[in-house]
């Protein structure tokens, strides 16, 4: 997943127009001495990424078609355990008093509650007639926004990306507002899709259609929140430390499309989906496409913490 | 093995833009560059080995923020790092 630390940069446009840079700054106290930059930072490849990509969904998709369902959905679980361990290892390089720390580490649970749902899920767990894999999905996607809210907090407080004037307030807020239209017609539709289909009668009836709103509203927020982030770190484009937040924007936005599919199915969870055709198997592959992107998103930040750290 | 080929360069300005460039994207770099020739009251040309202080008192907590205290410490070392006289 990384390239040997000593590995120079390659010769990117970037570089390019440092060293156009260098040269229109021309002489000065500098001249007569070099510096000399030994380690430079490394991120995955995005072909290694892309490869990751087909190679986690193709998987899934010839599985599902060629062995069954049940073979598509233990690759998919892999998948998701494979996420939680690399959000898991990028939290373990930072230290305790590290600001990045808090984001990862709430993202972290949220995707351990992942394969926790899934394993409820399975064995079919009640308490009192409610199942607690919807009571723990709710957990899981507020941990989710919440993961959004700190990365949006401890990446507006660094200095290099918080300048602001009027003007890009304005757009801001014209953004945002734009998202939150989205969100709020995306929770409509889903509240009268669930609502269409007659008030719960039971407890447990009750907390599977609060979990289906609550995924939605959290998927929506954490999509908005994504897209936030992605303008937040714009400035950083053409850098490593941009990639995570990239990838988790389109995780975001994937998993909100699953969401709406889910919906429009009738089913809560991506197990608890029937899929008979090539449309119903479509949430399941664009859950896996969601989680690969998400252990992507670990993935880079791993590597390029690695590469520096060594 | 890797073959190491550090990167060589002249100018102290050009170097702090060469070294941020990967992590930061090259718009990032350069802000931050005009941060420390503000903050060291200099013009990017008039940057030396002299203002390698202000440069990682002014980066140091920017990049803490972002990445980490030890990947920051890593990344101001190699702003650090001179080579021989040219």
């Amino acid at each position: 997943m990384t390239t040997p630390r000593m590995t120079p940069p390659q010769r990117t446009s970037s570089h390019r127009s440092t060293a156009s840079l260098g040269a229109a700054l021309g002489p000065g106290p500098g001249d007569g001495s070099s510096f000399v930059m030994t380690r430079a930072p490394a991120g995955m490849s995005p072909a290694a990424a892309i490869l990751l990509i087909v190679v986690a969904v193709g998987g899934r998709v010839l599985l599902d078609l060629e062995l069954g369902i049940a073979a598509g959905e233990v690759w998919q679980r892999s998948v998701e355990v494979l996420t939680a361990l690399v959000t898991g290892a990028v939290v373990f390089h930072f230290a305790s008093d590290d600001p990045p720390r808090l984001p990862w580490t709430l993202f972290f649970v949220s995707m351990v509650i992942v394969p926790l749902v899934r394993l409820l899920s399975y064995l079919h767990v009640e308490a009192g007639g409610v199942a607690i894999a919807y009571v723990l999905l709710i957990i899981g996607n507020f941990f989710l926004a919440g993961t959004l809210v700190a990365f949006g907090r401890v990446l507006g407080s660094s200095e290099l990306l918080s300048e602001r004037t009027r003007d890009d307030r304005l757009r801001a807020t014209a953004f945002v507002a734009t998202l939150a239209l989205g969100a709020v017609a995306t929770l409509a539709y889903n509240t009268f899709e669930v609502a269409e289909r007659g008030l719960p009668t039971t407890l447990g009836a009750w907390v599977a259609a609060t979990a289906n709103l609550v995924s939605t509203l959290c998927d929506a927020f954490a999509f908005a929140g994504s897209l936030y982030l992605v303008w937040l770190v714009r400035p950083l484009i053409g850098g490593l430390l941009a990639r995570p937040y990239i990838l988790i924007a389109a995780a975001a936005g994937v998993f909100l499309a699953v969401d709406i599919l889910l919906v429009a199915a009738g089913a809560i969870v991506q197990t608890d989906l029937v899929a008979t055709s090539i449309t119903s198997l479509l949430p399941k592959w664009l859950g896996c496409l969601a989680y690969t992107c998400l252990a992507l998103a670990a993935g880079s930040q791993l590597a390029l913490l690695r590469s520096l750290r060594r | 093995m890797s073959v190491i080929k550090p990167i060589v360069t002249a100018n102290f300005a050009d170097h702090v833009v060469q070294v941020l460039t990967p992590l930061l994207g090259p718009h990032t770099a350069k802000r931050a560059l005009a941060m420390i020739c503000k903050k060291a009251g200099k013009e990017a040309h008039e940057l030396g080995p002299d203002d390698m202080v202000i440069a990682h008192t002014t980066l140091r907590p920017m990049l803490r923020t972002l990445i980490g205290n030890d990947v920051t410490v890593r990344v101001l070392a190699d702003l650090g790092v001179r080579g021989e006289p040219s």
